[in-house]
């Protein structure tokens, strides 16, 4: 016994080192970690008297990408890193001369924290460009860290008018911000009345009061796609009986659906970027027996998200881009093979477009400029970028993304650019209802 | 006369101990009234099914309180265990049943793997126990256990959480529905079979409890650890069996509950941290320690966070309950149940 307690006395202090370790670790995952450098594929022997890349130093450029790689929307993190990890690889990692670092800032959805990380990135990691993020309420954080250091930043999610708005108020500060990856939220959002509208009108959808109840999370995005459905549902003559806010990790409603199912509203519109509670919405909607249509923008920007609402997701209306072209399809195969789950086009297929869209500004800028600097990428975004004089046509997702001084930090929405069909899910499959030209099918109402 | 009067004084002596506890439920009873009447029967019906299984994830805590003096804040990853077990268990078996029907097969697949996650939360219990509070329980000085263990849980929590995040990553990994059948509808509310089964299994596993801790001799001895530790082991108790045993036997809990709740929660890394708070909301509020309380606690929660998102809206789920909690705090600090936590000269 007493041998046993010397033994516990020695080894317990080191296995309460090794877990405390493990857990600040752990903890520390706001800290920035580079990955781990790949290795490049040996090249073409150079042609004679030509400076080869491997003659001339190898510089290190480190891409700083924000997002959730932990907490409540975790999943879309893991998106973004096997997006960026296959963007990446398909240039070995090389612009130049330069050999790509990533440094993975995890906002933990968290604004704060997410601020607090970026500027740990900038200062002490030595990132030269940021990429990506996901919650509107982090892009609005980090636009103040990126303002204070005069540091570029491209392709964030972050959405809502918050962004628009600091960004006006003083671009030459805030244009670093320098483009949104997802226009202002009521941008898209009229598509969804337009659709239900459109449906009035062909006799396809013949509501008995144009009635609806309005649901987002309480967080900017939410408040923005609320607010923009508010707008566009009242000029619409559609009357508004309830509005319901509810946190990011919420997963039980049925009280909340009890209320909505009392009140009847035709529609039951909203949003929710968090997996658990927009599933837990379309379920327990189900469960309540809720007859209203659902439209719940966001419910396919996971690619898991039928495996956990199954069949209870029939007939809910979403707005997000598809596998359209065969590059989609064939990027949506190979991101599953190699990481183990489907994506999402809104997440990973955009994230992977805008990660080469990056690419390929950098290797614009290199070949003007034979140097790839934060400052340069800078004034090459603001001169070319911003004025429309350079669109990236390449997309996987998109046909063209393209910005103008009008737009600017937006992309330019419409069709042959950035535009999202409306959707209705059966088994897991989204058919197209509107716009008409692109429609497979009428909405459908619920029995 | 003097009986009469015996009588009386028994009944105020009752009361004035069970003020608090009276009122309480006296309000919350008024409440669920009120909640019935505006919104309908199904709130209720809900209420009450929500509450039990807030009451499941709250005992095991209360238990671990009471009997151990563990603040345990690694309860949330018991939580987390039993869904990421039950999800593994049941997957397969839900696939296989899709290409090979079998209703009864299809009927006891998704108890199978509560009653996995269960097994499996119980071992964890044991592991924790044996590895981390026994040596730390040995080492620690008198006055110091407390503040020691709680330092541990949170670290445990910090090791499971992002253990699971490395090593399964930070998916989401659910089930639609664990039984495939209409909502049933009871005294008009419609409730998913789900949630009828997880409020079944979570009153289910209370009573198994309590049946454990009043009418076998482990449980008694188990109570009387909590109630008296050193004049338990003057009694022949053996510590080194109760403690695993009481910490496996909450774990065991809080991983059926998740395991249950599956359908509403998935599993993923910081899926208990939710569960963690409200279970802390439930034991704080009813008293520290107290397992009765824990399991009364739990409706009430239950009827506060329907009331709340009735009248004020979803939005208002944490910060009404968590002010409640606080204003009973200031009336009753040792919760409306009364605490049960030893002193510390017992450590």
């Amino acid at each position: 016994m007493k041998t046993l307690y010397n033994l516990f006395k020695t080894v317990l202090p080191i296995v309460l080192i090794i877990g405390l370790t493990l857990a600040l670790t752990g903890c520390a995952q706001s800290t920035p970690q580079p990955i781990e450098e790949p290795t490049a594929e040996p090249t073409d022997p150079p042609a004679e008297g030509a400076e080869t890349e491997t003659e001339q130093e190898q510089t290190v450029f480190k891409i700083g990408i924000v997002g959730p790689f932990s907490g409540p929307s975790a999943r879309i993190g893991d998106e973004f890193k096997g997006a960026a990890n296959m963007a990446f690889d398909a240039i070995d990692w090389q612009i130049g001369h330069y050999k790509l670092e990533v440094v993975w800032i995890d906002s933990q959805s968290d604004p704060a924290k997410a601020s607090q990380a970026y500027e740990q990135a900038i200062v002490q990691n030595g990132i030269q460009v940021g990429l990506n993020n996901w919650h509107s309420s982090v892009a609005v954080s980090c636009m103040e860290v990126t303002a204070k250091h005069q540091f570029p930043h491209l392709g964030g999610f972050g959405a809502t008018n918050t962004v628009n708005e600091t960004f006006e108020s003083d671009p030459d500060k805030y244009g670093y911000w320098m483009y949104k990856m997802w226009p202002m939220p009521e941008k898209l959002t009229s598509g969804y009345v337009y659709a239900l509208e459109d449906a009035i009108e062909s006799g396809a959808y013949a509501p008995d009061s144009k009635t609806v109840a309005l649901f987002a999370e309480d967080t900017d995005w939410g408040r923005s796609v609320l607010e923009g459905l508010r707008g566009q549902f009242q000029d619409a003559g559609w009357d508004i009986v309830a509005e319901e806010l509810f946190s990011l990790d919420a997963s039980e409603f049925y009280p909340l659906l009890t209320k909505f199912k009392e009140l009847e509203p035709a529609v039951v519109a909203g949003t929710g970027t968090g997996l658990p509670a927009v599933s837990g919405f379309i379920k327990q909607a189900d469960e309540v027996g809720l007859k209203s249509l659902i439209i719940l923008d966001g419910l396919g920007w996971f690619g898991e998200w039928y495996e956990v609402t199954g069949d209870a997701s029939d007939y809910v209306i979403d707005q997000i881009p598809g596998w359209a072209r065969a590059e989609g399809q064939q990027f949506a195969k190979d991101f599953e093979a190699e990481n183990g789950f489907a994506p999402s086009p809104s997440s990973g297929g955009l994230s992977y477009d805008y990660y080469n869209m990056f690419i390929a500004i950098a290797q614009e800028v290199y070949k003007e400029y034979g140097e790839l600097t934060s400052e340069r990428l800078y004034e090459f975004i603001r001169d070319n970028v911003w004025t429309g004089k350079w669109t990236y046509t390449d997309g996987i997702v998109m046909e063209e993304y393209e910005y103008t001084p009008e737009t600017i930090p937006d992309p330019v929405v419409g069709p042959g650019k950035y535009i999202f069909p409306v959707l209705q899910y059966f088994d897991g499959e989204g058919k197209v209802i509107y716009p008409r030209e692109w429609a497979e099918q009428q909405l459908q109402p619920k029995p | 006369m003097e009986l009469d009067r015996s009588f009386v004084g028994s009944i105020r002596r009752i009361v004035s101990k069970r003020l608090p506890a009276m009122i309480v439920l006296l309000a919350t009873l008024a409440l669920s009234i009120v909640v019935g009447i505006v919104g309908g029967t199904a709130q209720i019906v809900n209420s009450i099914i929500t509450g039990g299984m807030w009451a499941l994830m709250a005992v095991g805590l209360a238990l671990v309180f009471g009997v151990m003096n563990i603040p345990q804040f690694a309860h949330g990853e018991s939580f987390m265990v039993g869904a990421y077990v039950s999800y593994f268990v049941f997957h397969p078996i839900r696939n296989a049943l899709q290409d090979n029907p079998n209703p009864f097969l299809a009927f006891i697949a998704p108890l199978i793997a509560i009653a996995a996650a269960g097994v499996a939360g119980f071992i964890l219990g044991l592991i924790l126990e044996k590895v981390l509070f026994y040596p730390l329980r040995l080492m620690s000085k008198a006055g110091e256990w407390v503040m020691n263990a709680f330092l541990l849980t949170v670290g445990i929590s910090f090791m499971l959480t992002n253990g699971t995040t490395l090593v399964l990553g930070a998916n989401f990994r659910g089930v639609p529905r664990y039984w495939d059948a209409e909502p049933l509808t009871i005294l008009g509310a419609p409730i998913s079979m789900d949630r009828v089964m997880a409020f079944l299994i979570a009153t289910g596993s209370i009573a198994a409890l309590w049946f454990f801790l009043r009418q076998t001799r482990t449980g008694r001895a188990i109570r009387a650890v909590s109630q008296d530790e050193i004049g338990a082991q003057m009694m022949g108790i053996n510590l080194n069996f109760i403690y695993p045993l009481t910490l496996g036997l909450a774990t065991g809990l809080a991983a059926i509950a998740g395991a249950s709740l599956l359908f509403l929660f998935q599993a993923y890394p910081t899926v208990g941290l939710n569960p963690l708070y409200l279970a802390w909301y439930v034991v704080m509020m009813a008293g520290l320690g107290n397992v009765v309380g824990a399991i009364v606690g739990g409706f009430v929660v239950g009827i506060l966070q329907t009331a709340t998102q009735q009248f004020a809206g979803v939005v208002w789920a944490d910060v009404i309950p968590t002010v409640v909690m606080i204003v009973v705090l200031l009336i009753v600090p040792s919760g409306i149940f009364g605490s049960e936590v030893k002193g510390i000269s017992e450590q």
